[in-house]
């Protein structure tokens, strides 16, 4: 008896008194889609938040209006402009499906890392909140891009971006996880992936944007930005962040062009292979604190389009090919890395950390000013390629062809 | 707290006083039968009063006088002429100074013929279907069964159906129920023991067991319960069921009751104890654990591997009912990040016309649905059909349409509906439906960490849990390996011959297969 009543005051207690508190309606939210941070007069700093409209997103019904709506709100810190937010906006904002977050040029070279703790601190974003730094443009512009296919372009990026990854290798997903891992590594500098806006005429129309085939408005990816620890220095274009990807385990795959014949002065044929599987091994030395950095990449593909007249039938065409590509992923890595090593002397590469793991105690002694030791160290590559099919044809029929001229 | 008290005790004394120890008073007053048939009426006239069915009819006996008794809507009137009165016309040669057991020899010879001297006797004989015959001067009576009463022809079940296994249900008449579990169980050693329930209807009931398999401790609490029991009136074993259960205040059923024969003889052959209950066309079996709510005879006739696929989906579909409705409400308003971006948002477009909080939108619909079913249960069958178009039309569309609950709310309410239905036992499936209900509620205030501590409070429950002796949860907590055999799983049947150690048989191994083959091999070696 007593501990039906205990029990009955216990429950009732539990449900009553403390439920609720954090409980939010679905019609009382709006989900988040992209995050810009903008640098605003006084030093101060401008939020923008990126809300979806749900009813665009709704089944069965064709989009006409905005698929999204943005405000911005400048002031100190975010944390405080998102408590704000409201003075604009009349739903709760949240932030867990929140994916992409811009960070424009003018910020980036002023030095980020104040601004990232609450994304960390704060439970309810994600640790893969992928960042962005906006070029030519201000990072607010970004969010107000639709897409025909996506609704927004902040919902295109994050897919993009992994499509881009997969097929090409061209940008790396830098998570803020990441991005703050890199930050406080001593054995490399972080990497941050770049977009641009492309405006094709200035009509500063969003909605009509999803009328059109042949967009006015788009986010492209254009490379990546180098920091020097939070600040924004300099970049990588697109091949030379492909370069970058081969020296790196999240290396997918990309698209080779191999030159038919070398150092013809005709226009070029090319053969091109699709590279499948790439792994790279980092083997580290150093002697007299210079370090010494070898590494290997091998990799696997498929010849998917053939200008050349060779025939693939002949094991000895293959092997000139696979020479050949060989050859170009060592000297497109080599030339990359030789780029940063000169131009920036910043570890972007993590060869550093290669370097801890393997020669422990040496390391710590060039820890300190490890990009010092990094530009001058000792870079070799070298590249095994394996190609093991030839598509859907064999001889191709440009072989025929041009046998049949002679 | 008056309330509580009336609710948590146990009702002691009954008021008026029962049949049966009127039955004893009689006893008491008039001990044995007079010699003369004339006081012999008197009794009876007074005992029975004026119900116009009994009938007392005076017969000449050779050369004594004698008077025949019964009640005319407990007997077979044909059969009372045909193996009564004829050969009592033909009975004046016989001698009756050797005693009365001289006419059951000669004359009756080859009916179920009783020799009693007590009222007591006379009187449960007369009320269940006996006639009885007074002969002046002796002090002992013939009683005679010639009971007849109209009952109900083996049909399909209704509540238990499959689509391929023996199609023959259990009736009404426990009879018949007893004889359709020794069809199936061919065994010397299955018993059936009989006794009186009831204070005012003596209802009867059998205990089945098979005596070289069933557990000794088991048998014996079964009998004791049963005996204990103080009830008025059962007419269904659901009344029994609650009495002799081990937790009545627990939400699951602690016995497995069945309409099918062969689920009980298999659970027969497992070792437990069944309870046939006269009037009551639902047997039930003990001690039962969990995973029988889950196992159909279909398990056994179709291949292994879709029986087992099928035993998983519905252990998912026992979570899903008690669940999907809970965590609808936990995601939709604590945790919107667990749910894809794309689904969010079409929860939302549902949701945003909606102008109730998604655990009242639930609670509304669940509510809806309950009220639907049992007046689709309890409505005369010819306006049933009404049913079904008020509930999908009416409440289904139209509610969505005027906005006042989301579609989704709708699925999420009819899948754990239709979840909670895939357990055989219509009791258990009830008891899911009240745990749905303090799941959505928990959810509702705390979100998960409410579900997760209604489950907590819930598994905790059930572990705790033993009937007859037997733990609930078994064979998953304790967990038993070798009983896994057939728990979560089916392996094939040459697999599964050592029966549930859980149940602690006499013998543990021998085979479970429903037929009763391994009799039919000691038949072999006999012939």
């Amino acid at each position: 008896m007593n501990i039906i009543k205990q029990l009955f005051v216990f429950v009732t207690a539990i449900v009553f008194l403390t439920g609720c508190w954090d409980a939010k309606e679905l019609n009382d939210i709006a989900i988040i889609a992209g995050i810009a941070l903008d640098e605003a007069e006084n030093g101060e700093i401008m939020l923008s938040i990126q809300s979806m409209n749900q009813k665009e997103f709704a089944e069965g019904e064709s989009p006409s209006n905005a698929p999204g709506v943005m405000y911005s709100l400048q002031g100190n810190s975010i944390s405080n402009l998102m408590a704000k937010i409201n003075n604009i906006e009349g739903r709760q904002p949240i932030f867990s499906h929140t994916r992409i977050m811009i960070i424009s040029e003018s910020i980036a070279k002023r030095g980020i890392k104040e601004y990232l703790d609450v994304f960390e601190r704060n439970p309810e974003f994600r640790n893969n909140l992928i960042i962005l730094i906006a070029k030519d443009s201000r990072a607010k512009d970004i969010l107000t891009v639709t897409s025909p296919t996506h609704g927004l372009a902040t919902l295109k990026l994050s897919k993009q971006m992994d499509m881009f990854h997969k097929n090409w290798s061209g940008i790396t997903n830098v998570e803020l996880i990441h991005f703050i891992d890199n930050l406080i590594s001593k054995g490399r500098q972080p990497l941050m992936g770049a977009i641009t806006l492309k405006n094709k005429s200035n009509i500063d129309d969003s909605t009509t944007n999803l009328q059109n085939i042949d967009l006015n408005q788009n986010v492209e990816l254009v490379g990546a930005s180098i920091f020097k620890d939070d600040k924004y220095v300099g970049d990588l274009n697109l091949e030379n962040t492909r370069n970058y990807s081969w020296t790196q385990t999240t290396f997918n795959g990309t698209n080779l062009e191999v030159p038919c014949e070398e150092n013809k002065l005709k226009e070029e044929d090319y053969t091109s292979i699709k590279v499948l599987r790439g792994k790279r091994n980092i083997n580290t030395k150093i002697v007299n604190d210079k370090p010494i950095i070898n590494i290997t990449i091998s990799g696997s593909g498929i010849i998917q389009e053939s200008q050349c007249s060779a025939n693939l039938s002949s094991q000895d065409v293959q092997d000139e090919i696979t020479r050949k590509s060989e050859t170009l992923v060592k000297n497109s890595v080599e030339n990359t890395i030789n780029f940063i090593q000169k131009e920036y002397g910043l570890d972007i590469f993590g060869f550093g950390e290669v370097v801890e793991r393997q020669n422990y105690k040496e390391f710590k002694k060039l820890a300190d000013n490890w990009d010092e030791h990094f530009k001058n160290a000792e870079i070799n590559v070298d590249v095994k390629m394996y190609i093991h099919s030839e598509g859907k044809q064999v001889e191709s029929f440009i072989t025929n062809l041009d046998e049949e001229d002679e | 707290m008056k309330w509580t008290k009336m609710l948590f005790t146990r009702e002691k004394n009954s008021e008026t006083k029962s049949l049966s120890t009127e039955l004893d008073d009689i006893t008491e007053n008039v001990k044995s039968i007079f010699k003369d048939i004339e006081s012999n009426k008197k009794v009876l006239k007074s005992l029975f009063g004026e119900t116009i069915d009994f009938v007392i009819d005076d017969v000449q006996l050779g050369k004594r006088k004698g008077m025949i008794c019964y009640f005319n809507t407990t007997i077979n009137i044909n059969l009372l002429t045909d193996v009564v009165y004829k050969p009592i016309q033909h009975s004046n040669e016989i001698n009756l100074n050797d005693g009365i057991e001289k006419l059951e020899e000669v004359v009756f010879s080859g009916l179920p013929v009783a020799v009693t001297d007590t009222y007591r006797d006379i009187i449960k004989n007369l009320l269940s279907g006996h006639i009885v015959i007074f002969i002046e001067s002796f002090t002992k009576v013939l009683s005679i069964q010639v009971a007849d009463v109209e009952e109900r022809s083996i049909t399909e079940p209704t509540s238990q159906t499959v689509i391929r296994g023996p199609k023959d249900g259990f009736v009404e008449s426990i009879h018949t129920n007893l004889s359709l579990i020794r069809r199936r169980v061919k065994s010397q050693y299955l018993r059936f023991e009989s006794m009186t329930v009831g204070d005012d209807t003596l209802t009867s009931v059998a205990i089945c067991y098979l005596e070289n398999i069933t557990n000794e401790d088991i048998l014996n609490d079964v009998r004791k319960r049963l005996n204990g029991m103080k009830v008025k009136g059962v007419f269904d074993s659901g009344v029994v069921e609650e009495l002799i259960t081990d937790h009545p205040y627990s939400p699951f059923p602690l016995m497995f009751s069945s309409e099918r024969p062969d689920t009980v003889a298999s659970h027969l052959i497992e070792g437990k104890v069944a309870i046939v209950v006269d009037g009551s066309p639902f047997v039930l079996s003990a001690p039962t654990v969990f995973v029988d709510f889950y196992h159909t005879t279909e398990d056994y006739t179709n291949k292994y591997f879709f029986a087992s696929f099928i035993r998983i989906i519905s252990y998912v579909a026992f979570f899903m009912s008690l669940t999907l409705s809970a965590l609808y409400i936990a995601f939709t308003t604590f945790h919107y990040e667990l749910i894809p971006t794309l689904l969010l948002v079409s929860f939302q477009v549902q949701s945003d016309g909606v102008p109730f909080p998604a655990v009242i939108e639930i609670l509304m619909m669940e509510l809806t649905y309950e009220i639907l079913r049992e007046a689709g249960t309890r409505m005369p069958r010819a306006i049933g059909p009404t049913i079904s178009i008020v509930g999908t039309l009416v409440i289904g569309q139209a509610a969505v349409e005027a906005g006042v609950v989301s579609s989704f709310v709708l699925i999420i309410v009819a899948l754990s509906a239709i979840s909670s239905f895939i357990s055989t036992d219509y009791t258990f499936s009830a008891s899911l439906k009240l745990l749905r209900f303090f799941l959505i509620i928990m959810a509702g205030f705390l979100g998960l960490y409410g579900i997760l501590w209604g489950w907590f409070i819930i598994s905790i429950h059930m572990v705790s849990l033993k009937s007859f002796g037997v733990p609930y949860a078994s064979p998953i907590a304790p967990f038993i390996l070798q009983d896994h055999k057939d728990a979560v799983l089916r392996l094939p049947n040459f697999k599964t011959v050592t029966r549930p150690s859980y149940m602690k048989t006499k013998k543990t191994n021998g085979n479970k297969s429903q037929d009763g083959s391994s009799s039919m091999k000691e038949g072999d070696n006999w012939s």
